[in-house]
């Protein structure tokens, strides 16, 4: 039973109208059955806006203290347990005159409150702040066990998996060998080391594109394939859903907060088993203030995420999984906007499979398709990738490197694992691989979540070189012992892997340097070029390349039919030149590899003039 | 029947008994000197790579039609001169496989495959195919998977099949590049698929295209489809012959080469001479004229099943036009090529193209026959087959049927090809003694010999020396007699000779058959050599 000043609260945001008396209602279910104070539930699960609800404190005389710049006592401060204040939104600060100052988001709370003074055993001064500017500091200063163990347990656990070590001593002879060796040969024979190493390059190159071709086709062979039917749905018990966990990584992403309320509001799953958890970084408030300037109800809790490099979306995520709740978690990305039946595909599909599936993958795909050259290369892109290619390596058995949202996982597995690698910047892909490599399997679900395509190309080339070091990192990590990886992956995993994730950056690494031999040979007709290479090394090279780019448009031209965007097919034509941009960034990831290898370069949303619903009507 | 058609693994035992079977016949006709062109051609080729000191890539590369090449060298591994033979009897193994495993799952598949199986072991065509080292099983293989991809497009409309489709459309016109023109009459059929795909209320097909072209979004929907289609169909095997003929033009300077050149295709003699109707004396009574605009009466002879297969798509407009497609693109060839005659592999095509129809039918009720009367219908395809194939207009397939006739009845009265005896003479040449000759139409001979080191061909270096001072480089020149129907075609020929002669060059004929003169130049003839040696 919810205690008197409780309900207090309650009875005085229900006569200033701020609720009705259903509301009411399912905010004290809710708050029987979930443990979270009536404040919080108030403020993260849609019923009152923290506008709103200062404006009503200072209706009743109350004063909001910036909490932030109060004086705080450690060793007040280290008895406190933070999940508790997150639960609760009651911080004590310090002891002042044998007091215990304490900050509160709720003075109605007496019982809460009261408890606190009997626990300290003295009375209590009690001050009002918002509940961002306590959270903020209550994570700040007490968040530091957890952050710790966001960056660390992985490597702890199995200091093989992570990418904190780039190379390996091992790896690095290999490669320093490797390198000595092709000196040496240069050295002792010039034009011969020349001619196996273009030929190495351009068969390499064409193999991987006859693989990806293959992959694609395999893939297109599920395309009428409905995981989850809609007549599944529709039978679908929706009491017994279980509690869903949504985490949003987001930094300076204030632009986004509001389309983001929208998203997640049309998600067709029922509110109170919904766990949103929007990690915000603890220097970024943009964005904690652009949730304090909402002028309505949130449907998110926030977390805030303690300083800790690397400053990675996986670390926040970790960080994130001490304070979920759901039997299932899901990532999604600011300007995500999933399916409104996702959620739901998501946990029948889960009940459909056997155990040992602990991941669901959703298709992503752009609203913003049609906004410029980059936005429609990006989005035949994305519809082979995720139409195509990832069904192609689930149908085949070879580990799926998931995609950056909407991977759904069983919780209790995602932290048997040992979550997500937070040195790796694509860490989602190197889950994937590690999930396989446990013996666990991903799943595809009919189900998209529509991303806003990045549509301006330096922004484009900072995401894709940090995606393309990703592999690299997934790639040098899961090579560290290639016996090891054979035997728990198998050889089919084995090759397959080696030549989706490793011959992806090296494929771009390769295609400049292939497109000026064609280009001294075929346009410029150097003659010098074929005093190195005869002209049987210049025809295999020019057939690999040019074949190889033809099957690269083709297997573009087939990702428009899944999702009839038929009128991008053409587009298809340009992917050479859009594989040099992949090349470019390529080169930048390379570097960056070496350089910089847990740095996260960040990708700006919001860019787009192309709002969510513009993209999806134009679709319809 | 039933037990032996119920595994697909069932079908490895039955495929590979008919590789012996066709094995069998292949080595019987030809150690007995019944050779087809397009075998020893290849066969030439292989030798030629294996020991001729040419241009390898050029020679692999460009060599046309390009997969059966490539599949016949693999099978030079075994016997050079045999290679050929093997890889047809393989191959059309291979296509029986592929038909008859692809009717496993339908629900009439027991006298399905009684008149596959009934038609690969008698059908003069099938047998032909099989025994005669030519590349048509090939063209036959990717022809019916092309057509069935395309039938299972229009009953699922996946871009899986679509797209495979377009491989095996790529596959074809690497196999025969007159399937290159097949394009044109699928252009309007892709057309009405889209149209039929478009969700319009309107049933009576003109009231669909009037509506579609009336509706603003329907049309645009109808264009940005019908476009899509064609590139993802048409975009392999286009860039693959545009790539394939600038390949031709940076190694020959010519981006026909690999059609025109005798040296890349013995089409491009024997289409001007013994498939040519001009060439060709009409001395038999043909069983139907291959002409213009009947050529669809010659098909439906070859094959009246077709007639039984249209009636499953009776309301099927879009299955139905891609049956019409193949008519018009027959009866085009015979426009477009008015004086060559259609090989077989054309109208074999046709009886590949029933079983892909009755396989791809929407509504098994549509077949509205019974299984007695399709076996009786098959057995009316192997008498029709062998009375087209016996009155043939291409000299070689007559030939094939004739000889195979007499095998089986008299096979004393088998007639070897005169070039064997020839190539046989030449073998007995040591090596060291080399012969000038044009292998644009010497190849039989190279073939027969089974040695390319003592032929001097146009793709050495030294050919061009030789022809100027042959003394210095050739001990004979081999060259087309009068009679022999390449001769306008050979480098060397009646009036090279005159000039050699008119030079000074002491030639002296060392032996002869009716189409090929070996000159020495030494003035001794092989046995003289033969009998020199220690």
């Amino acid at each position: 039973m919810p205690d008197i000043a409780t309900d207090q609260l309650g009875k005085l945001l229900l006569d200033q109208g701020l609720i009705n008396h259903r509301q009411l209602k399912r905010m004290n279910d809710f708050e029987q059955s979930s443990g979270l104070s009536l404040i919080k539930i108030a403020l993260n699960f849609g019923y009152i806006s923290r506008k709103r609800y200062k404006q009503f404190l200072e209706g009743y005389g109350y004063f909001f203290h910036n909490i932030r710049q109060e004086t705080v006592d450690q060793l007040v401060m280290i008895k406190n347990d933070l999940k508790e204040v997150d639960r609760n939104l009651i911080l004590p600060l310090r002891i002042e005159d044998n007091r215990l100052v304490v900050a509160v988001a709720n003075p109605y709370a007496l019982s809460d409150i009261g408890s606190v003074s009997q626990n300290w055993g003295m009375e209590t001064e009690v001050i009002v702040c918002s509940d961002l500017d306590m959270l903020w500091l209550a994570h700040k200063l007490l968040g530091g066990e957890y952050v710790k163990s966001a960056v660390f347990d992985l490597l702890n656990r199995d200091p093989d998996s992570s990418a904190l070590v780039t190379f390996t001593p091992n790896q690095l002879i290999v490669l320093f060998s490797v390198c000595a060796l092709v000196a040496i040969a240069l050295f002792l024979n010039f034009i011969n080391t020349t001619i196996i190493i273009n030929i190495l390059m351009s068969t390499f190159f064409l193999v991987a594109i006859v693989f990806k071709l293959y992959l694609a086709l395999t893939g297109s062979k599920l395309e009428l394939f409905q995981a989850v039917s809609k007549k599944e749905l529709k039978q679908m018990n929706t009491k017994e859903l279980p509690v869903f966990t949504i985490q949003l990584p987001v930094y300076k992403e204030d632009k986004l907060i509001r389309k983001l309320i929208w998203n997640l509001q049309s998600l067709d799953y029922p509110r109170e088993k919904l766990d949103i958890k929007l990690l915000i970084e603890e220097d970024d408030d943009k964005t904690l203030n652009a949730v304090r300037d909402l002028d309505f109800p949130a449907i998110f809790e926030v977390v805030v995420v303690p300083f800790h490099m690397p400053k990675t979306k996986p670390k926040a995520c970790n960080y994130g999984l001490h304070f979920s709740r759901g039997e299932y978690l899901t990532i999604y990305d600011a300007e995500d906007v999933p399916d409104q039946d996702q959620l739901k595909k998501v946990v029948l599909l889960f009940n459909k499979l056997p155990s040992n599936f602990i991941c669901i993958q959703c298709a992503l795909n752009y609203f913003n398709r049609n906004e410029n050259f980059l936005t429609k290369m990006f989005t035949l892109e994305y519809s082979y990738w995720f139409d195509y290619m990832l069904p192609g390596l689930g149908t085949l058995d070879i580990p799926i490197p998931l995609g950056g949202t909407s991977n759904h996982f069983k919780m209790e597995k995602l932290i048997e694992l040992g979550g997500w690698d937070p040195f790796n910047v694509t860490e989602d892909a190197d889950l994937g691989i590690r999930a396989f490599a446990k013996g666990y399997k991903v799943a595809l679900v009919n189900s998209t979540t529509y991303e806003e395509a990045n549509n301006e190309p330096f922004n484009w080339i900072r995401q894709r070189s940090r995606w393309i070091k990703g592999y690299m990192q997934t790639y040098l990590v899961h090579m560290r012992n290639p016996a090891e990886l054979i035997r728990k992956i198998g050889w089919k995993g084995f090759w397959g892997f080696n030549f989706f994730i490793g011959a992806t950056p090296l494929t771009f690494l390769v295609y400049p340097i292939l497109l000026v031999l064609f280009l001294c040979y075929i346009i410029l007709d150097l003659k010098n070029i074929k005093t190195i290479f005869p002209d049987w090394v210049l025809y295999i090279s020019t057939f690999n390349l040019v074949v190889g780019n033809i099957l690269m448009i083709y297997v573009n031209m087939i990702a428009v039919f899944k999702r009839r965007f038929y009128e991008l097919i053409l587009f298809a034509i340009v992917n050479p030149v859009y594989w040099l941009m992949h090349s470019i960034s390529a080169y930048k990831g390379l570097w960056q590899l070496v350089t910089k290898p847990f740095y996260w370069e960040k990708t700006n949303h919001g860019l787009s003039k192309v709002s969510a619903q513009q993209g999806k009507k134009t679709e319809q | 029947m039933k037990t032996l058609i119920q595994s697909k693994y069932r079908l490895y035992p039955i495929s590979f008994l008919l590789f012996g079977y066709y094995l069998t016949l292949a080595y019987l006709l030809f150690y007995k000197g019944i050779y087809s062109n397009e075998g020893l051609f290849f066969a030439e080729k292989s030798i030629l790579f294996r020991g001729g000191n040419v241009d390898k890539i050029t020679l692999v590369g460009l060599t046309f039609p390009q997969l059966s090449f490539l599949s016949t060298w693999l099978f030079s591994i075994f016997d050079i001169a045999f290679a050929p033979y093997i890889t047809s009897a393989a191959g059309t193994s291979v296509l029986f496989f592929v038909i008859a495993n692809s009717i496993e799952t339908h629900q009439h598949r027991h006298w399905l495959f009684a008149g596959i199986i009934m038609t690969f072991l008698f059908h003069p065509a099938f047998l032909f195919i099989a025994v005669s080292g030519k590349s048509d099983y090939m063209t036959l293989i990717f022809f019916y998977l092309f057509i069935s991809a395309f039938y299972k497009y229009f009953k699922y409309n996946t871009s899986y099949h679509i797209s495979v489709a377009s491989i095996y459309f790529t596959m074809l016109v690497f196999s025969n590049f007159k399937f290159i023109w097949l394009a044109l009459f699928i252009l309007p059929v892709i057309f009405i698929a889209a149209l039929q795909s478009m969700q319009i209320a309107k049933t009576d097909p003109l009231e669909r295209i009037a509506f579609a072209f009336n509706s603003l979004s329907i049309r645009r929907k109808l264009t940005n489809k019908t476009i899509a289609v064609y590139l993802i169909v048409f975009a392999l095997p286009l860039t693959g012959v545009f790539v394939f003929r600038l390949l031709n033009q940076v190694y020959t300077g010519d981006p026909n080469y690999f059609l025109d050149s005798p040296y890349a295709n013995y089409l491009a003699i024997v289409n001007q001479t013994e498939n040519f109707n001009s060439f060709n004396p009409v001395e038999h009574t043909f069983f139907f004229p291959e002409m213009s605009f009947l050529t669809t009466v010659r098909i439906l002879l070859y094959a009246p099943m077709i007639l039984l297969c249209l009636s499953i798509f009776k309301s099927n407009m879009r299955n139905t036009f891609i049956v019409f497609a193949m008519f018009l693109f027959m009866e085009f060839l015979k426009i477009k090529y008015p004086d060559v005659f259609l090989q077989v592999g054309f109208y074999a095509a046709f009886i590949c193209m029933c079983w892909g129809i009755i396989l791809n039918a929407r509504h098994l009720e549509n077949l509205r026959f019974t299984g007695q009367f399709y076996l009786a219908v098959t057995f009316l395809q192997l008498i029709s087959g062998y009375l087209m194939m016996k009155n043939s207009n291409i000299p070689e397939e007559r030939n094939y049927v004739a000889q195979f006739a007499k095998m089986v009845s008299q096979p004393n009265a088998i007639v070897a090809d005169e070039d064997k005896l020839f190539a046989e003479k030449i073998a007995q040449i040591p090596e060291m003694d080399k012969i000038l000759t044009d292998d644009a139409t010497s190849y039989r001979i190279i073939a027969l010999s089974r040695s390319a080191k003592q032929f001097l061909v146009p793709s050495q270096k030294t050919f061009l020396a030789a022809l100027e001072v042959p003394k210095k480089h050739v001990e004979y020149i081999l060259i087309p007699s009068d009679a022999n129907p390449g001769r306008y075609f050979s480098l060397l020929n009646s009036g090279v000779l005159e000039r050699l002669t008119r030079n000074g060059l002491d030639l002296k004929k060392a032996f002869s058959n009716k189409n090929w003169v070996l000159y020495s130049l030494n003035g001794r003839t092989p046995s003289d050599r033969h009998h020199s040696q220690p």
